[in-house]
């Protein structure tokens, strides 16, 4: 028995010895140190001194500042490059930056013209010959660009001068100001190989260091044109899960959360260790694509009575802290072309669902079967679709839910339009119409369009945006988009279901972060420790 | 010993050829596409068949396999479609990571399993032994990726110990690469150990039990004696076959706690790529951590032929 004792001692003191060992690990490192408090005590400040570190949902897989319109990419890429425009992010009207200012010459001629004192992260000096250079890789097929439709009407570029360029037009197209904000600028005839690895931008902060699926970061660059270089170095750690991101946040190991989940928003109100910013319900949209190139769904009988059947009011209230608004128009309720009037449309009401049902020529649901997908990783969009599918039961459709992991949804809505319905986030970084409805816009009309918009169907909506595309007077173009809105909500072209706010939080100590309810346009350069 | 070594590693490149065809086909299969992913849903078809082409992915199937398997023989295992860099250099970066957790998790596995499982077996039935038996089942049936938040709840964020997620190299500052692989290496060995310990515990009450451990005893051999030089080794190669397998379950397991844990292994190299289908990199995550497998299978079968000289490739008479 003795033996027995002996083992297990000497398992006890292995297990001792291993404890102390953690325990000092735990205590010592050269890193700063943080104070051993809840997190329902007073948190101390964030660490004084190194970088400010934002946690990143994903990585990009490039540094080509036109090559992907990821979200994680894009809101690193406004902190290193820099385009003519900028979005306000009060009013998301396009404001001038690298441009100082443009001017239309004739409905199809555009003169920009830039600062003469901005250079490149290399020294080297913006010039209109690296804008035109810009704007042609940004249209390029090849570069990969889903924005690229936003400049289609481009025809030619003309440089003027060292800071004057002439945009010639093939037709008219407000929409081009819009893409003016899209353009990042790049030095002339850089390689795309270089573009793809190496970042040389004008904006205030430098690229330093991209280790790919782990962090990047970027210093301030303390010869930025505007004379105002950020305070401090930022590190993007990526961190894919929500739930690390937050873990993260509240125990120090970074200080900015970006486009927080809304369901999250209640629980870190309650944490002392960081504050919660949040932007308007702007840019950001729950949208659900309506196919009408399935037979039951080209009547718009039934895709009205879908409309009725969601009960977006709760949706908000009970998965998003009451924080989204329930929207019924496909422009952003911050902009210009926003129209008050389609506020109240479609409220949930299953018996006029019913009635709209019967007399598309399905009386109870009675042979409409319908499959709605979404893809995984967003559990606001299950929830939504489940309650869908719920109140379509109680119509007596067949909905089946499906959950596609983002590739196959991709495939699945944009190649082979194989859905009825699908949930999708619209974030265009546009509140100009002419964009949104642009060849690559989310609400494109055209062969890849995943909605009602067809130029055969729907004639009359096709000449109204047109016209709006056409016409450079900002009231006649707000009087055709709200004539837009009028028809869209009247055929229901396709389904706009709640705007949604970002969410942002900063650990205490923290300070700078403006809430863009784009985050697209999100700018760090103010971040500071106090 | 050579010999036998020498002919179980060559019996491993038909093996490495059959995974390539068999991780080609697979990845293949999924469905997606690198063009449609890198250029969004709002892409043409003009757009998208652009891409495809300058991606190489319009030629026959058959073409890019032969393409692939005669670079991988030259140690080329291709670029990335997404980031252009080679892959070697991205599996480069991620394998010490992963390579760290693995060891880490294991060595926490041992030395959580053998200890507990020695104690349990021969105190069988006693408040330890249960104690131990529902610790097991419960770390059988506990998700890594819960236990992970629990610890991270913890140990990061309650009690501000440890950090909550990350990777420092540690050629760039060791003592914060240790803390910071502590509640990952946790989370994977407790997993890890719960059933190693079963196993452990069950053949060492089996072995226990035989005669020659009565005939030692009656030889009056001390009883920690009898323990660890008889029963222990004897226990052993069971539970080395169990470690081969849990290990490779490891290879699995990884993908789950650098998720969690935001380590960029392995694991979420491979996870992202098939995100984004940038095939070239999935393939060479896959075609490695196989390689890794075949690696560990070929220590276990060694460590057989060490435990016991009779299993040994052509010995006469021997168990094979």
């Amino acid at each position: 028995m003795l033996t027995k004792v002996s083992v297990g001692r000497s398992a006890g003191r292995l297990l001792v010895l291993a404890l102390a060992a953690a325990l000092v690990l735990s205590g010592c490192s050269k890193g700063t140190q943080t104070p051993q408090t809840g997190p329902d005590q007073p948190q101390a400040a964030a660490k004084k001194e190194g970088p400010i570190t934002v946690a990143l949902a994903g990585d990009t897989t490039t540094l080509d500042p036109s090559g992907t319109e990821l979200i994680t990419w894009a809101i690193v890429r406004n902190q290193v490059f820099e385009a003519l425009l900028k979005m306000d992010p009060k009013t998301l009207e396009m404001k001038p930056h690298i441009a100082q200012s443009w001017k239309w010459e004739d409905p199809t001629t555009l003169s920009i013209t830039i600062r003469p004192n901005v250079t490149f992260h290399d020294g080297q000096k913006l010039t209109a010959e690296d804008v035109k250079f810009s704007i042609l890789h940004f249209v390029d097929p090849t570069t990969g660009s889903p924005f690229r439709g936003r400049m289609a009407s481009v025809q030619a570029i003309d440089v003027v001068s060292e800071t004057e360029l002439k945009l010639r037009l093939s037709a008219p197209d407000a929409g081009v100001i819009g893409g003016l904000g899209q353009v990042f600028l790049v030095k002339k005839d850089t390689p795309v190989e270089t573009l793809k690895a190496k970042a040389n931008g004008t904006g205030p902060y430098k690229l330093v260091e991209w280790q790919q699926g782990n962090f990047i970061k970027l210093e301030p660059n303390t010869s930025y044109w505007n004379g105002s270089a950020p305070a401090q170095p930022l590190t993007f750690k990526i961190m894919s899960q929500m739930e690390t991101r937050i873990s993260s946040a509240l125990a120090g190991d970074v200080d900015v959360l970006l486009d927080v989940d809304l369901k999250e928003v209640p629980r870190l109100q309650k944490e002392s260790a960081v504050s919660l910013l949040l932007s308007s319900p702007g840019d950001n949209m729950w949208v659900a694509y309506l196919n009408a190139r399935r037979p039951a769904l080209k009547d718009e009988r039934v895709r009205k009575a879908l409309a009725y059947a969601l009960d977006r009011e709760t949706y908000v209230k009970a998965f998003q802290s009451g924080l989204a608004k329930v929207t019924n128009s496909p422009h952003s309720a911050l902009g210009a072309f926003y129209d008050k009037a389609t506020e109240g449309q479609y409220p949930y009401d299953l018996k006029k669902a019913a009635a709209l049902l019967a007399e598309a020529g399905y009386p109870g649901g009675k042979g409409l079967k319908l499959t709605l997908v979404f893809p995984s990783g967003y559990p606001d969009l299950k929830t939504g679709s489940e309650m869908w599918q719920s109140a379509l039961a109680e119509l007596g459709v067949q909905a089946e839910v499906k959950e596609l992991e983002l590739a196959a949804w991709s495939n699945a809505v944009a190649k082979q339009f194989d859905f009825d319905i699908a949930w999708d986030i619209k974030q265009d970084g546009a509140s100009d119409p002419a964009v949104l409805y642009s060849t690559t816009g989310s609400f494109a009309p055209g062969p890849t369009n995943r909605n009602a918009m067809f130029e055969d169907t729907y004639p009359e909506l096709t000449a109204l945006l047109k016209q709006g595309k056409g016409t450079l007077d900002p009231a006649e173009r707000v009087a055709t988009y709200h004539k837009v809105n009028e028809f869209w909500n009247e055929h229901m072209i396709q389904y706009t279901i709640a705007a949604k706010p970002v969410a942002y939080a900063v650990r205490k100590g923290v300070s700078g972060l403006d809430p863009h309810p784009s985050i697209r346009y999100l700018d760090l350069t103010k971040l500071k420790r106090q | 010993v050579r010999t036998y070594m020498t002919v179980r590693l060559a019996s491993t490149i038909p093996v490495l050829f059959l995974i390539t065809l068999i991780v080609f086909a697979i990845t293949y299969l999924i469905p997606g596409d690198p063009a449609t992913v890198m250029l969004g849903p709002d892409a043409s078809p003009d757009q998208i068949a652009a891409v495809r082409e300058e991606m190489g992915l319009n030629s026959p199937l058959t073409v890019r396999y032969a393409r692939w398997v005669s670079r991988v023989a030259q140690g080329d295992l291709g670029t990335s479609y997404f980031s252009q860099t080679p892959v070697s250099v991205l599996v480069r970066r991620a394998m010490p990571a992963s390579v760290q957790l693995m060891l880490f998790g294991t060595l926490i596995a041992l030395a959580i399993s053998i200890p507990a499982a020695l104690i349990s077996a021969t105190r069988k039935n006693s408040a330890f032994d249960m104690l131990a038996t529902v610790g097991a089942f419960a770390g059988i049936s506990t998700p890594s990726f819960w236990l992970g938040i629990v610890l991270v709840w913890l140990f990061a964020v309650r009690w501000r110990m440890l950090p909550a997620s990350g990777y420092v190299p540690p050629s760039e500052d060791l003592v914060r690469n240790l803390r910071g692989m502590i509640l990952p290496s946790i989370t994977l060995g407790l997993i890890m150990a719960a059933e190693l310990m079963r196993y452990l515990r069950a053949g060492l009450l089996k072995t226990l039990a035989d005669d020659y451990i009565l005939t030692a005893r009656m030889k009056g051999v001390r009883e920690w004696l009898i323990l660890l030089r008889h029963a222990f080794k004897n226990a052993l190669i069971p539970f080395v076959t169990v470690l081969g397998l849990a290990l490779a379950q490891l290879l699995g397991g990884t993908i789950v706690i650098e998720e969690v844990f935001a380590i960029p292994g392995m694991g979420r190299l491979g996870l992202n790529a098939i995100l984004n289908r940038d095939y070239m990199v999935v393939q060479a995550v896959v075609l490695v951590m196989a390689a890794a497998f075949l690696l560990v299978n070929l220590v276990v079968d060694i460590l057989y032929s060490v435990l016991d000289p009779r299993i040994r490739l052509g010995s006469r008479g021997g168990v094979k």
